[in-house]
């Protein structure tokens, strides 16, 4: 009789999932369709082509081998659907890609853009390169694409974003844990943040990193590892610092700001890494120590702060 | 005195690295792996290109590390495939940005593609702009050829691929051959060839029929339900001498929860077909390179890839088609399909949960109780499936049902 049960039950949870998970799709399309504009919201954008989605399961059918980066960087799922635009009818395509958090959302915009374009301020951030505009807002990553290299269709295509970014909300930041680097020789759009395999390693299991540039130590970027677990920063340290010393480098144990750290030094290049209770931190490739000593204490100062709660 | 120049003489002078070091949990010694003794990676020629090609390559299009495309180059591998559209080109520029940096641009091998808009729903290549990518026209081609070679800081690139030609229309479409040949003329490509996903063998034969290209990269794994017609047209290839580099060798399209495909089998089943010349997995770790590295230099299969890969064709749902030939087999008239379903869950997903909801959904009188033992399984499958032990393992797994 129990086990009647048990079967009677296990066959309804069977159902019930398969109807939330088709209820779910339904869903994310429902929400993605909401977001674009109705009739006469923009008069000027006339669309041309009814919306497509592709999940996780197809998204490869949509943009190939790009989709890759995607499924590891939370995706979810994707609207995508044309328009013609203005008294030329040029054609736009508009992406709205859902992802699985704000932070995913930033992962895939930042791995996309780039340091020579020009930030605009729509979203919590976005860009304009030639026919593009990009912007990430919420859990959401837009991609606005025009086939003409007019800039007479930058206002065009500023408008539809603007119209997006103001349908998904407001009040979203950026990444909270970008306050823990240093601004000073910083490069403009390099921050990035990795949900996995960061640096290479898949014990990084996430991680924050910015580009630097200055005239006396030439280019290195500084990093940033959440660790979640206690202890496992020190884990993750002695794994990384272990394959540092892969290289065969001249090495030395350090202390930053009171913390444990090593330093690689190669023929051209210098790697030091530190760690506290919840984090590893580090500069890579800078050729001089002076400099890269001062930006890692600066971190070592705030991770101690209210930011160690962030990474949490 | 400088601090830099202090410490560097201090660290020189220090006679008790290694025991400064253990105390910070590092060895000082390097580790196993870079002691090991290199094995250099085989070698096969591309077709008609003549390129004497490491057999794993490395697939550039989400690695977040120039360091990883680095070691590899520096571990033997000289082929870097990438495409204008992944990452929108920063992909090409990381490439770029390191071989500016090493030099030797002549001693790596570049593939790119480029990818032109195309009317889904009828699988072909429109003039239309559309779906984020501009018309197929010759004039869009050679603009994003120029866009990548600026990226990658190169004057040409070694292969040229048209990105995703899913059918043989595709790879006729005459503009795009054009505007290929005119690259190759300029010099900007070394060679060309197509690339695809889907109707691999059409593909193969159409690119072999149309005599200008010289490679095809296609999409080839131990999963793929027309693995038979590949080999016929791997065959085919091989006898003109059109270059193939195998994609998607891990299976492509991952899914959440799925189990986790065994790197190694999965590379070494398709670089066993030795009209394979290279494979390009994509790699975001240094662990992955190393093991793929490891890999083929031996492309005999270890016991646990044997059953890996037996495990696999069940896993991928190659076991179970779903063709359902099987049923009139049984004379009890057991859902055989729907074991076999369950039997994926409890031996490729290692998810018992899922498995026992799948055997508890089915009606008794076709379920795993209603299966009789019989001594030798009268059901067959047209794909090999072992129907008969995959059954007696549930009933060993699931007594409660069975």
């Amino acid at each position: 009789m129990g086990l009647c049960n048990n079967r009677l039950h296990s066959a309804v949870i069977t159902l019930v999932l398969l109807y939330a998970a088709a209820g779910a799709q339904e869903n994310a399309d429902s929400s993605l369709i909401s977001l674009l504009p109705r009739d006469g919201d923009l008069p000027t954008w006339r669309q041309t082509s009814a919306p497509r989605f592709f999940g996780r399961d197809n998204l490869f059918e949509y943009i190939d081998g790009a989709a890759d980066l995607y499924l590891q960087y939370g995706f979810r799922r994707v609207l995508t659907t044309d328009y013609a635009v203005g008294p030329d009818s040029n054609s736009v395509t508009v992406e709205i890609y859902g992802m699985k958090s704000p932070l995913h959302a930033f992962a895939i915009y930042a791995a996309e853009r780039s340091p020579d374009e020009t930030p605009v301020a729509i979203g919590v951030e976005g860009y304009q390169s030639a026919n593009v505009l990009n912007f990430y807002n919420g859990s959401y990553y837009v991609k606005i694409t025009s086939y003409t290299l007019d800039q007479e269709l930058w206002p065009a295509l500023k408008e539809m974003a603007q119209f997006l970014a103001g349908r998904i909300g407001t009040g979203f930041s950026p990444p909270a844990l970008f306050a823990v680097f240093p601004v000073e020789d910083a490069v403009a759009a390099s921050d990035r943040y990795v949900p996995g395999d960061f640096l290479g390693q898949s014990y990084f299991t996430e991680g924050y990193r910015r580009e630097y540039r200055s005239g006396e130590c030439g280019p290195y970027q500084l990093f940033l590892v959440p660790c979640k677990e206690t202890g496992a920063a020190k884990t993750v340290f002695d794994c990384y610092t272990r394959f540092l010393l892969q290289r065969k480098d001249s090495h030395r144990p350090e202390v930053i700001a009171g913390h444990p750290a090593l330093l690689v030094q190669g023929q051209d290049r210098l790697d030091l890494v530190f760690y506290t209770d919840a984090f590893v931190c580090g500069a890579l490739g800078a050729p001089c120590e002076s400099a890269i000593r001062t930006r890692l204490e600066e971190m070592a100062g705030k991770l101690g702060g209210p930011y160690r709660e962030a990474g949490k | 005195m400088p601090r830099d120049n202090m410490a560097r003489r201090q660290f020189l002078r220090s006679g008790s690295l290694g025991l400064l070091l253990a105390g910070l949990g590092v060895p000082a010694a390097s580790s196993r792996a870079a002691d090991k003794k290199k094995k250099k990676i085989p070698k096969r020629v591309l077709g008609r290109t003549g390129l004497k090609i490491p057999i794993l390559s490395f697939g550039v299009m989400n690695s977040d590390s120039p360091d990883l495309i680095k070691r590899a180059l520096d571990s033997g591998i000289t082929h870097l495939d990438t495409a204008n559209g992944y990452l929108r080109g920063n992909s090409e520029k990381s490439i770029g940005a390191v071989l500016k940096e090493r030099g030797g641009r002549d001693k790596v091998i570049i593939s790119t593609k480029i990818w032109l808009a195309r009317d889904f729903q009828k699988g072909l290549f429109t003039t239309e702009n559309g779906s984020w990518a501009p018309g197929a026209t010759p004039e869009n081609f050679a603009r994003l050829l120029e866009a990548s070679l600026d990226r990658l800081q190169s004057d040409y690139v070694d292969i040229l691929y048209i990105h995703a030609c899913d059918n043989a229309q595709m790879v006729n479409y005459e503009p795009l051959m054009q505007a290929a040949l005119a690259a190759q003329k300029a010099g900007k490509a070394r060679f060309i060839g197509v690339s695809c996903h889907a109707l691999v063998p059409e593909v193969v034969h159409a690119a072999v029929d149309a005599k200008i290209y010289d490679v095809a990269e296609i999409a080839f794994n131990v999963w793929r339900e027309d693995k038979e017609e590949i080999r016929k047209a791997l065959a085919y290839a091989r006898e003109h001498r059109l270059g193939i580099v195998a994609m998607k060798t891990q299976g492509g399209n991952p899914r959440e929860g799925a189990a986790a495909v065994n790197h190694a089998a999965a590379l070494k089943w398709v670089l066993q077909h030795k009209e394979v010349t290279t494979a390009i997995p994509g790699m975001t770790t240094f662990d992955q390179l190393d093991l793929n590295l490891a890999s083929v230099t031996d492309l005999d299969f270890t016991g646990e890839e044997k059953s890996y890969l037996q495990l696999g064709a069940l896993e991928r749902g190659h076991l179970c088609q779903g063709c359902r030939s099987c049923v009139s087999g049984c004379p009890h008239g057991v859902e055989i399909p729907s074991l076999m379903r369950a039997g994926m869950y409890a031996a490729g997903y290692g998810n018992l949960s899922q498995a026992e909801w799948t055997l508890a959904a089915l009606p008794e009188s076709i379920g795993l109780k209603r299966c009789r033992n019989c001594s030798g399984c009268t059901a067959s499958c047209t794909h090999g499936l072992d129907i008969g032990r995959q059954v007696a393992e549930l009933k060993h797994q699931f007594p409660f049902i069975a």
